[in-house]
C-alpha cells in the first residue's frame, strides 16, 4: 500500500468542494484529498502530464469523486479518457450527480462509472458508495459495525 | 348461259354452284310482280368427274350454298332502301360506314347488308365520298378502286393527308383479285383489301372485324386524351412523336414540344441523369421509373415523376406532376427537423435546469446544515428554528424543480405500450406511501384485476399523484380511506381514485389540472401544483381524459379514461 495515497475531488463549485470536503471529514477519512476544478486539471494529474508531469503515475488515488459538469473537459470525457488508458482503466470513480437523472446514470455507469453519489455529498452516502465499491476498509478508517460487511 | 346476273354477289355465287354441279339458272323478271329462279341440276352423278361425286351426305337441306340464296332473295323481295321493318335486330355494331362506289346497284347491296348492323352512307365517288366524310366523319370508308373524277387510291390518299381523318379506317373494294392488287392497296395505306365478288356474311364479318379495331383504337386515343398524367411517345432521335394533352400544363403547344429534343424542357441539372434513363430505354431495359424536373414555358419548373417502357424503338413514358407532392414532403422533414431541433433545445434546458438550478440549493442546504451542525452551540432557539426555515424552503426548491423536470419528462419521452396491471401498480403506490408515512392509518381499497393497455412508466407516475394526493388530503381525517377502481361508461373503462379528505369547491375545478395551480394553501398541504398537470398529461398522452369531482370536506374522486383501442397490438 501506497503510504501517498489521496483521495480526489474533481469539482468546479467551490462551496460544493467545501461541502464535500466537510462530508469526507465526518466520516474520518484518514488520507489526504487532493481537489481539481475542472476536467482538465483533473487528467493531467491522474495521467501525470502537463503540470503534472513530475508525478509518479502509477500513484493513483484510492478513488476519485466526479463531478459531471465541468469546465474545459466535462465529467463525461474524464470518465472515457480514464477508462481508455491502461493504468487508469480499473481505478474507482464516484461520479457525482445534480439529480438523480436517469440519463446522466445510465451514460455515466455506460461509460464505466463504480459508483455515484448525489450532492450534496453527505457522509452517510459517501460511506454507502466507498462500500459498494470494495474499497471500503482501504480508504475509511472506522469501526466495522454490527451486520456490516 | 346469257343470264345477266345483277352486279350482286350472292347470284353470281348461285350461279358458279349451280354450274359446277353441271346446271343451269334462270330468272323470269316481271317488274313491279317479283322474279322467278328456277334452278336446274341433274340428278344422279354420273355426269360428274368421279373424284367429286361424295355420297356420305345424305342429310337433307338447302346447306350454305342455299342459305345464301334465300338470304340474297329475301334481300332483293324487299326496297333497297334501309327498311323500317320492326323486327329488324338493333345495330350491332356502332359505327358509321361510308360506301363509294360508282355502281348503284353495288352501293345498295352493301347498305342492303349492312344497314342492320350500322349507320350507312353512300357516295357515287371519291369527291363525292371526301365531302361526306368532312361533313360527318365515319368510322370506316369503304370504296371502289376504279372510279370517275377521284378514284379509291386518290380518296385514300386524301384522306391520309387530312388532319381529321387520317384515322379513319380505310377498306378498298376491288374486282381485282390477286396478290399484287391486294399489295399495292395496302402499301398505299389501306387497312384492308376486299376483292369482289365477296360473300354477305364474310364481308359483314369483316366490316365488323375492322369496326371493333378502330373501337380499340379509339379506346386508347380517349384515354390518351383524358389522362390527367402526361403520356408521350418519344423517339430514337430524342424527339417527342406524341404527347398528350396533359403536356398543355406545361405551357407550350404540342408543335413547339414535338420542335425540338425533349432534353431542352428538361432542367439543365436533370439532364445528365436524363440522358443516362434515356439511354438505357434505348438500350432495351424494360421499364424504368425515375424523377426529374421539367421547364415550364414561363420559367417555372414542375417535377415530374416518371414511369417509361421501350418497344421497337420507340420509348412510351407517362409522367405524374409530383411538384406538390415532392414540397409538401420537403415542408414536413423541414417541420420535423424543426421540431426536433426544439426538442433537443428543450432537452438541454432542462438538463441544465436540473444541475444548474439545483447548485445554489445545494449551497443554501448543504451549509444550513452545516451551521446547525458545527455550530449549534451558538444558535438560540431562534436561530434554529430560522435555519430550520431555511432548510425546508430549500427543500420545496428542489421539490419544484424535480416535479417540474417530471412533468417535461412526461411529455417528452416516448410511450412503450404494454398490459399493464393497473391493480398492481396502485397497490405498490399505496404500500410506498404507507411505508413513507407509517404512523398514518389509512383504509386503502383496490378493485382487482385491472388490467390496460399503456406505458407502465408514466402510468405509474400517473398514480402516484393521483393517490399521494389522496394520501396527503385524507391525512386530517381520523378514519381516512382511499379507494382504486374503474367502472364501465359508453364501452371505456373509467378509472377513479377517490378519497374522503379535504374535497375541493366544483367552482375552481378547471384550476385543479393547470401548472402550479393550488387550491389548498401550503400551511394546510403541501405541494407543488405540478402533479395533476403531470396526471392530466400522462391521460392525455394516452389520449384519454381526466376530470375530477369532490366538495369541501366531501373528499374527491379523479376519473380518467385511456384510449387503448389504438394501441392494442
Amino acid at each position: 500500500m501506497s503510504a501517498g495515497r489521496v483521495i480526489m475531488v474533481v469539482e468546479d463549485n467551490p462551496r460544493d468542494v467545501e461541502l464535500t470536503l466537510r462530508a469526507l471529514r465526518k466520516c474520518q477519512v484518514p488520507y489526504p484529498v487532493v481537489v481539481a476544478h475542472d476536467g482538465a486539471e483533473a487528467l493531467d494529474y491522474l495521467l501525470a502530464r502537463g503540470a503534472h508531469a513530475e508525478r509518479d503515475p502509477a500513484d493513483l488515488p484510492w478513488v476519485v469523486l466526479l463531478d459531471l459538469k465541468l469546465p474545459k473537459i466535462d465529467g463525461m470525457e474524464v470518465l472515457t479518457a480514464l477508462r481508455a488508458n491502461e493504468r487508469t482503466r480499473l481505478l474507482p470513480v464516484v461520479v457525482l450527480t445534480s439529480s438523480v437523472q436517469e440519463q446522466d446514470l445510465v451514460r455515466s455507469y455506460g461509460l464505466g462509472a463504480s459508483s455515484y453519489v448525489r450532492k450534496p455529498v453527505e457522509s452517510a452516502q459517501f460511506v454507502e458508495a466507498v462500500r459498494q465499491l470494495g474499497v471500503y476498509w482501504s480508504v475509511l478508517n472506522v469501526p466495522p459495525r454490527s451486520g456490516g460487511p | 348461259m346469257g343470264l345477266l346476273v345483277p352486279s350482286g354477289i350472292g347470284l353470281s355465287l348461285v350461279r358458279d354452284l349451280v354450274q359446277l354441279h353441271g346446271g343451269s339458272v334462270r330468272v323470269a323478271i316481271q317488274t313491279g310482280v317479283g322474279s322467278t329462279f328456277t334452278v336446274s341440276i341433274p340428278r344422279g352423278s354420273r355426269h360428274l368427274p368421279a373424284d367429286h361425286a361424295v355420297t356420305a351426305r345424305t342429310e337433307p337441306g338447302i346447306g350454305v350454298a342455299g342459305h345464301h340464296l334465300v338470304a340474297e332473295a329475301r334481300r332483293w323481295s324487299t326496297p333497297a332502301v334501309p327498311s323500317s321493318r320492326t323486327s329488324l335486330p338493333p345495330p350491332t355494331m356502332w359505327a358509321h360506314v361510308l360506301v363509294v362506289d360508282d355502281n348503284a346497284d353495288l352501293r345498295d347491296y352493301i347498305r342492303g347488308i349492312l344497314s342492320d348492323h350500322c349507320t350507312v352512307e353512300t357516295a357515287n365517288d371519291g369527291l363525292a365520298a371526301l365531302e361526306a366524310a368532312r361533313r360527318r366523319k365515319p368510322t370506316l370508308i369503304l370504296s371502289d378502286v376504279m372510279m370517275p373524277r377521284l378514284d379509291g387510291f386518290g380518296l385514300l390518299r386524301a384522306v391520309r393527308a387530312d388532319a381529321t381523318l387520317r384515322d379513319v379506317s380505310v377498306i378498298l373494294l376491288s374486282e381485282r383479285a390477286g396478290e399484287e392488287a391486294t399489295i399495292e392497296g395496302l402499301e398505299a395505306g389501306a387497312n384492308d383489301y376486299i376483292a369482289k365478288p365477296f360473300a354477305a356474311r364474310e364481308f359483314v364479318a369483316r366490316v365488323r372485324a375492322h369496326v371493333e379495331l378502330v373501337r380499340q383504337r379509339e379506346q386508347l386515343e380517349r384515354f390518351f386524351t383524358l389522362s390527367l398524367d402526361m403520356m408521350c411517345l418519344t423517339g430514337p432521335d430524342g424527339h417527342f412523336k406524341r404527347v398528350s394533352p396533359a403536356f398543355d400544363a406545361l405551357g407550350y403547344s404540342r408543335e413547339e414540344l414535338q420542335a425540338r429534343p425533349f432534353l431542352d424542357f428538361v432542367h439543365p441539372d436533370d439532364r445528365e441523369a436524363t440522358t443516362a434513363v434515356f439511354d438505357q430505354l434505348i438500350a432495351g431495359a424494360p421499364l424504368v421509373h425515375f424523377e426529374n424536373r421539367y421547364l415550364c414555358k414561363d420559367g417555372s419548373h414542375r417535377w415530374l415523376s416518371w414511369s417509361c417502357a421501350p418497344d421497337a424503338g420507340t420509348v412510351y413514358a407517362i409522367a405524374r406532376d409530383v411538384t406538390e407532392a415532392r414540397r409538401s414532403r420537403e415542408e414536413l422533414a423541414r417541420a420535423r427537423d424543426a421540431a426536433e431541433s426544439t426538442n433537443r433545445e428543450l432537452e438541454s434546458f432542462s438538463y441544465s435546469v436540473a444541475h444548474d438550478l439545483r447548485a445554489p440549493l445545494r449551497g443554501i442546504d448543504g451549509f444550513s446544515q452545516a451551521l446547525m451542525e458545527d455550530c449549534a452551540e451558538q444558535l438560540d432557539a431562534t436561530g434554529k428554528k430560522y435555519l430550520a426555515f431555511i432548510r425546508a424552503s430549500a427543500d420545496h426548491m428542489a421539490q419544484l424543480i424535480d416535479d417540474l423536470l417530471g412533468l417535461t419528462r412526461v411529455t417528452r419521452s416516448e410511450l412503450h405500450y404494454e398490459e399493464v396491471d393497473m391493480s398492481e401498480l396502485a397497490r405498490a403506490v399505496v404500500a410506498s406511501l404507507q411505508r413513507a408515512h407509517p404512523t398514518r392509518r389509512v383504509e386503502a381499497v383496490i378493485q382487482e384485476g385491472l388490467r390496460c393497455c399503456g406505458d407502465a412508466r408514466l402510468l405509474g407516475v400517473m398514480l402516484d399523484n393521483l393517490l399521494g394526493n389522496a394520501w396527503k388530503f385524507t391525512a386530517k381525517r381520523a378514519e381516512a380511506r382511499v379507494e382504486f377502481g374503474a367502472m364501465e361508461r359508453d364501452g371505456r373503462a373509467v378509472y377513479f381514485v377517490r378519497d374522503n379528505g379535504a374535497g375541493f369547491d366544483m367552482a375552481f375545478g378547471n384550476k385543479l389540472f393547470g401548472a402550479f395551480q393550488r387550491l389548498h394553501s401550503a400551511s394546510e398541504f403541501e405541494g407543488t401544483g405540478i402533479g395533476l398537470a403531470t396526471v392530466r398529461r400522462v391521460v392525455s398522452r394516452h389520449g384519454g381524459r381526466v376530470w375530477a369531482e369532490g366538495a369541501v370536506d366531501r373528499g374527491a374522486t379523479f376519473y380518467f379514461d385511456l384510449n387503448e383501442q389504438d394501441h392494442v397490438e
